[in-house]
């Protein structure tokens, strides 16, 4: 492949899928509307042209040809000399699908599509000759004019070796200026360049938030030097002062004055770096936000292709195609959505003349309905067919030993529309091409839950089925409730919140063996956060914050130690090595540089449900751990959690001095090297303090001289164990020894 | 000329070009980046290293297995950070501060592997990590300097293995 073509060639993939696009959707409203024929002629012609046109000017013979062919194919129709045929249209719906093939091999330097789109231009010369028009009786021998200006006469032909004639009233190709030509009026840029670019932006949220803390140590800078300069002047010699000369306590003002100067810039360029942010993150969110209208297309051929297998008639109406969405969040809706329609044909609309026969319109009607409530898009997907039959369903659950038969009875018709969403339910007696083996409906379920959306299902037998999918208008962005728990903080999309409630234990109940908080009349399965994410069973405070969490049907109360407040974050999908974790929905960035994950609502419910029994009050000893590593502090929270224990944890000593003011905690396990106040100085202070004097205090040093052992025994510590020689049950040995004798 | 003398020039000739080819193969060398934790040393290619140094946020991920440390930011990105001995089912000797990792790719997937202390680049024989692989082992030994007696016995690691192990969201045929 030439370097020009393979510089081009991105832009003209992205053409020809355009270009295919609206050859397709000017088919199929001719098909289903003749009265559109004239118009929508003329727009198929111009594509068809520019396809033409620009292949040609690639030297892309076969796409060319299979253009051309397409021309000559519809002539007829466009000239109304000729009625636009099912088979016309299949043939040209084949050709668009195969150019954009063709187009995506030459994009791979394969061969890929180039078999289908020679196959298919033979197909349309042969239509063409099996019902010519007068003029076209006789193909002439001339060469192709026009688009072909550049090439000299010997080339020009088709791609089966043919001299090809034109119509005679084809225009002149021209070559797509957006191919050839700088368009100053387009850039045309990929969404996952666009996507990059905003996590880039991301880095500058980041950078923000290191700068607030640079502007804040340059304050502290100040203040010591405002210090410095107090005693400086005060010890400064007043002769010096009485000359005049310029003092060290003078100079001391003047830096002083700079670096004031210098924080009131810091803090200026900063407000403009988070409102540029802000305006460049938000502006690059508008563009991809794209109309539902894209779905047009694919939705119709799909209820076409479906009605021609199933052998039913149905037309698709799209409703509310000007509803913009997230063209990431379009692109994952397509799927499901063609699923949808699909099943509506084949398990929904009802043969013809069974339809006549029960009073209904020959043809079946098939809705597809998009609006936007709130901060989500509401997508319904309506047939007017046979609806749900709930008893095969039942009998169905019941024949796969998914429920018992009594159960079966006792479940509510929503109940029973929910088995469907099950893997591998399926009712219908045959698989076939289109649906019956069961797979589709819990595949849409899983990607509406992966969005961290809600997917219900309404019908009445012989009425119809409508399939309502509710998910977040973008998945890039979301408002979220940001939560604390045993150290961790943690983001719950603000749209499963219903409600926040601070409550004691006492407001809590038990129903059986489940813990239940009664809220509006109905008794909520209540669990700890910790609990949920597989933590130990913690003991609740006086008051928890309880989040009232809501998803599809389900609604539980999360129990949290802290509230952080709410906020607006640009989210990224799970790399793959974590989609396996079902409580994980999201990640986001915070300005400080850590990552923030953010909790499926729909694990927390199940999770919540699962995990709230009445062991969730019982009381455990409670270990602080201090050290300022983060990966000693998890692992000795997992061995301590796995010995029984509750841990909270500290970064240092001081830290661990805050929270032995405010926490009872049974023994400390401290760190010895550690900022602001090390393991040693820690212990001390707890000696000093009679309500800590005798709290039970183990060091782990990565420390191991003799000395160092004594300086600990002396400071007041009860054991003292080295990094080094670490092992997970010598520690529980220890503490637990520990604790029975304090006891 | 007697079969036996035959046979004698036969044999010096063979073991001649064995022992050039040995030294060819020896010329032939693959950078290494050397990196320990959890008491046990690692190596992997150069080539596959995208970022190496300290780790500036580590954020834990809840309800995750031992393997993996934690979650940090490069370029925009999320990177997991991978706990190697635990990954390999190696027994852990003692315990450090897990400040520094190395960031590996391969295509558009990046993994990071938690470090205590990076060693450095080394140029080791590729003859050397290819007879080990050769004789059946998944992860080839080598010597690498420093450690008390001299040298650091570590892992080579097989990068497109490591990301093809199921547990890290690889296909299969990793681990």
């Amino acid at each position: 492949m030439d370097e020009l073509l393979r510089q081009v060639l991105p832009v003209f993939l992205v053409e020809v899928r355009e270009q295919a696009q609206r050859i397709a959707a000017a088919l199929l409203l001719m098909e289903r509307e003749p009265s559109s024929i004239p118009s929508e002629i003329e727009e198929l012609f111009r594509q068809a042209h520019s396809l033409k046109g620009s292949s040609a000017s690639l030297g892309i013979l076969e796409l060319e040809a299979l253009a051309h062919e397409l021309e000559t194919a519809l002539t007829g129709v466009r000239r109304h000399q000729q009625p636009l045929t099912r088979e016309l249209v299949d043939l040209g719906l084949r050709a668009v699908d195969a150019a954009q093939e063709r187009a995506q091999g030459l994009g791979d330097e394969s061969e890929a599509g180039l078999a289908k789109v020679v196959a298919i231009t033979a197909e349309l010369r042969a239509l063409v000759e099996r019902s010519p028009l007068p003029e076209q009786s006789q193909r002439s021998t001339e060469p192709a004019r026009a688009s072909r200006q550049s090439l000299p006469a010997s080339e020009l032909s088709g791609p089966l070796g043919e001299s090809v004639a034109p119509p005679p009233d084809a225009e002149a190709p021209k070559p797509d200026p957006a191919l050839l030509v700088d368009n100053p009026d387009i850039i045309r840029v990929p969404t996952a360049r666009l996507l990059d670019f905003e996590r880039r932006t991301d880095d500058l949220r980041t950078l923000h938030g290191r700068m607030e803390r640079h502007a804040a140590e340059l304050h502290h800078a100040g203040q010591a030097l405002e210090r410095l300069g107090r005693e400086l002047r005060r010890l400064w010699p007043k002769a010096a002062v009485a000359a005049g000369a310029l003092s060290a306590p003078d100079e001391l003002r003047q830096v002083q004055r700079t670096l004031r100067a210098l924080r009131h810039d810091v803090i200026v360029d900063l407000d403009l770096l988070l409102s540029t942010s802000t305006e460049l993150s938000e502006s690059l969110r508008a563009m991809r936000l794209v109309p539902a209208a894209l779905l047009t297309q694919p939705l119709l051929r799909a209820v076409r292709e479906a009605c021609k297998q199933a052998e039913h008639e149905a037309d698709l109406e799209l409703v509310g195609d000007q509803v913009r969405v997230d063209r990431v969040l379009l692109e994952e809706l397509r799927g499901p959505l063609l699923h949808l329609v699909r099943n509506a044909v084949d398990h929904g609309i009802e043969p013809s003349a069974v339809r006549e026969a029960v009073g209904k319109p020959a043809r079946g009607r098939i809705e597809v309905r998009l609006q936007q409530s709130g901060g989500r898009v509401v997508i319904t997907v309506r047939d007017d067919g046979r609806g749900i039959d709930v008893a095969a369903v039942r009998r169905q659950a019941v024949a796969r030993g998914l429920i018992t038969e009594a159960a079966a009875e006792t479940l509510e018709p929503r109940e029973v529309h929910r088995l469907l969403l099950l893997p591998g339910f399926s009712t219908a007696a045959e698989v076939t091409t289109l649906s019956g083996r069961g797979v589709g409906l819990d595949v849409v379920h899983s990607v509406v839950q992966r969005l961290q959306g809600e997917l219900q299902i309404e019908s009445q037998l012989g009425q119809g089925a409508a399939f309502t999918l509710s998910v977040p208008m973008t998945i890039v962005a979301a408002r979220v409730m940001l939560i604390e728990e045993q150290g961790g903080v943690y983001g719950v999309p603000q749209t499963a919140v219903e409600r926040i409630v601070l409550a004691s234990p006492k407001e809590l109940t038990t129903v059986g063996k489940g813990l239940v908080y009664v809220a509006d009349g109905e008794a909520l399965p209540v669990a700890r956060l910790s609990h949920v994410l597989g933590g130990r069973i913690v003991e609740w405070p006086r008051q928890l914050p309880l989040l009232i969490l809501r998803h599809g049907e389900t609604r539980v109360a999360l129990g949290c130690e802290r509230l952080e407040g709410e906020s607006e974050l640009v989210l990224q999908p799970l790399p793959a090595e974590l989609l396996k974790n079902r409580l994980l929905s999201a990640v986001a960035m915070l300005p400080s540089g850590a990552a923030l994950f953010v909790l499926s609502p729909a694990a927390l419910a199940a999770a919540t449900v699962e995990k709230s029994t009445v062991e969730t009050r019982l009381a455990q000893r409670t270990v602080l751990v201090a050290d300022d590593s983060i990966t000693t502090r998890s692992l000795l929270r997992s061995v301590l959690e796995g010995g029984g224990y509750r841990v909270r944890t500290a970064a240092d000593g001081e830290e661990a001095l805050r929270l032995l003011r405010s926490e009872s905690v049974d023994l400390v396990v401290s760190d010895v090297r550690m900022p602001r106040l090390d393991g040693y100085s820690l212990v001390s202070k707890l000696r000093e303090d009679p309500r800590t004097a005798r709290l039970p205090v183990v060091l782990f040093s990565g420390a191991d001289s003799d000395d160092d052992r004594r300086r600990g025994v002396a400071a007041g510590a009860d054991a003292y164990l080295t990094k080094g020689a670490f092992e997970r049950g010598q520690l529980i040995d220890v503490v637990t020894g520990l604790l029975q004798g304090a006891a | 000329m007697a079969e036996r003398d035959r046979l004698a020039i036969l044999r010096e000739r063979a073991e001649k070009l064995a022992t050039l080819q040995a030294a060819v193969d020896d010329q032939v060398t693959e950078p290494l980046v050397g990196f320990e934790i959890g008491g046990h040393g690692f190596a992997v290619p150069v080539r596959h290293v995208v970022y190496g140094g300290r780790l500036r946020h580590l954020t834990a991920i809840p309800s995750s297995p031992p393997y993996l440390l934690g979650v940090t930011a490069l370029s925009g990105h999320l990177v997991s950070i991978v706990d190697l001995p635990e990954l390999l089912g190696l027994r852990q000797r003692g315990l450090g501060d897990v400040t520094a990792g190395l960031v590996v790719a391969h295509g558009a997937r990046k993994l990071g592997l938690g470090a205590e202390q990076l060693l450095g680049i080394f140029e080791v024989p590729a003859a050397r990590i290819k007879s080990y692989r050769n004789a059946g082992s998944i992860t080839p030994r080598i010597v690498l300097p420093g450690g008390d007696g001299g040298g650091r016995s570590s892992l080579v690691i097989a990068v497109d293995e490591l990301f093809a192990d199921p547990r890290l969201g690889g296909g299969g045929g990793g681990g």
